[in-house]
């Protein structure tokens, strides 16, 4: 028993012939594809296939006649796969080809392949809209750093670029195909490009499964894995347990007590993190009142895979921050210069009562950190805010 | 290049034709071709299953019967007129050729 890689599509039919061809030649028939592209072979002698186009599409549509007609004649119906009909010749006979009549079997395939307007026009509209889709979704909600920080994101990345290089691809190379074809007035043999072109075809439908279910994934409470320490101090009224207070001091986020921020109640905590294969992120948010008035003082810490992902990932979060005012009370950005930084951007409050948030990024290591709400921001770049920030977010690269 | 009316048989469409003139089912056709031509015209099951649509399609036969899943068919008075015209026109090519190839002089 030999398995092989069969990931031919209709259009390229004579090349999943030619690749059976082949396997007979060393005396192996085929038995079964398995997942859509594992082909399975037994040990035959004198084995044949014939491998057709069927009209019909479908195995539950599949004329019963035909594969009696076909059986009649001497081929064993393997299977039915993505438009194609597999057959093998009943072992002991010697059937004739399936196809006797070049041109009854061109008319055939030509009907359903010659190029038309829309099948170039459509691939291309749907490309287009997929890059409106992603502007437009962009600019409106704050999403487009999620797809570096989640396996989900990465996958819809990959499925983009996978599906705008195949849709490309495709073109080109049916096009050429069938130029070809319609130039001889027969079905060519593709050459071996057509099955690299099928695989590729095979491998997008996979990520499109696997984009599909991540997503649903990271819709649902299982995506964003929580550290053990958030169960414990989300949402904790009241916390001001030492050990507690200690333990949050080991992320690199921003804590009242280290920010040296008048004595207040701490009313609630809470950290959470996911992570890519990229990126790692921590999100952290301590509510806190001083003098009966409350504030927000939260943390959105990256640690990158590498200083190219933290860059790619900073412009997007800046983007997302502009676009949306996301955690932030304002989309008012400004890029300043401070040392030990190599980017940093500061966000103004809307009335310019002072400078409450940082956007800064430090080798692999990205951050938004400030306070916000109500009352007048925190300044985070004073020289004690910049020292705390050195200390607890970038020593933890 | 796709044909859109049947104005001129392939050879297999006429064998196909010519054995619907008594009723059979897709096997029966394959093999009465066959029998009929001493194995020189072989008609492939896909093939056959083509034209046999086609020729439907454009009224040439007609489905007269299901059994044992295989359909029965038989000319219509229409593929009846297909098949006769193109025998005529057959019969008139073997005249011509006839009229020079059997001369003993040279052709001209």
């Amino acid at each position: 028993m030999k398995l092989g890689f069969f990931p031919y599509e209709p259009l390229h039919y004579k090349a999943a012939q030619a690749y059976l061809d082949k396997k007979a030649a060393q005396g192996l028939a085929l038995k079964k594809v398995y997942l859509g592209c594992i082909a399975q072979f037994e040990a035959a002698e004198k084995p044949r296939h014939f491998v057709d186009l069927d009209i019909r599409q479908f195995l539950e549509d599949t004329d019963q006649d035909y594969l009696q007609l076909c059986a009649d004649a001497g081929w064993e119906h393997v299977q039915t796969l993505r438009g194609m009909l597999l057959f093998r010749a009943v072992p002991g006979k010697a059937p004739i080809p399936i196809q006797t009549d070049d041109v009854v079997e061109f008319d055939r395939f030509w009907q359903k392949y010659r190029p038309r307007i829309w099948k170039i026009l459509l691939p291309l509209a749907a490309l287009w809209l997929m890059f409106l889709f992603f502007t437009i979704y962009s600019s409106t909600y704050y999403c487009t750093a999620t797809l570096l920080t989640t396996n989900a994101g990465l996958l819809c990345l990959l499925y983009a670029a996978v599906t705008v290089l195949l849709v490309i691809a495709s073109l080109l190379s049916s096009q050429n195909y069938l130029s070809k074809c319609r130039n001889a007035s027969q079905i060519e043999t593709p050459g071996k490009t057509a099955a690299a072109l099928d695989a590729l075809t095979l491998f997008q439908r996979l990520l499109a499964c696997l984009t599909l279910l991540s997503t649903f994934l990271f819709l649902s409470p299982l995506s964003s894995y929580y550290d053990s320490l958030e169960e414990r101090l989300s949402y904790h009224s009241g916390t001001d347990d030492p050990a507690i207070l200690e333990e949050v001091s080991s992320y690199p986020v921003l804590t009242i007590h280290g920010l040296d921020i008048p004595s207040g109640s701490i009313s609630s905590e809470s950290i959470s993190g996911r992570g890519s294969l990229l990126v790692r992120q921590l999100r952290q948010v301590e509510e806190f009142s001083v003098n009966g008035t409350c504030y927000t003082l939260a943390t959105d810490y990256y640690q990158c895979a590498t200083p190219a992902v933290a860059r790619l990932l900073f412009a997007l979060r800046l983007r997302d921050a502009r676009n949306t005012g996301s955690i932030t009370w304002s989309s008012d950005w400004t890029e300043i210069s401070i040392p030990g930084f190599d980017q940093c951007y500061i966000s103004y409050a809307s009335d310019h009562s002072g400078d409450g948030y940082l956007l800064f990024r430090q080798g692999n290591v990205i951050a938004m950190a400030g306070c916000f709400q109500n009352l007048r921001p925190l300044d985070m770049t004073t020289p004690e805010a910049l020292e705390f920030i050195r200390d607890r977010i970038l020593n933890e690269q | 290049m796709a044909r859109k009316k049947l104005e001129t048989l392939t050879e297999q469409m006429y064998y196909v034709l010519l054995s619907l003139t008594w009723e059979r089912h897709g096997y029966g056709i394959m093999q009465y071709v066959a029998e009929l031509t001493d194995g020189r015209v072989s008609i492939g099951a896909g093939t056959l299953y083509a034209l046999l649509a086609r020729f439907e399609e454009e009224g040439l036969i007609t489905l007269t019967d299901t059994r044992e899943g295989r359909k029965y068919y038989t000319l219509t008075p229409v593929g009846m007129q297909t098949l006769e015209q193109e025998y005529d026109r057959l019969r008139r090519q073997v005249s011509d050729g006839a009229a020079l190839l059997d001369r003993k002089e040279p052709k001209a």
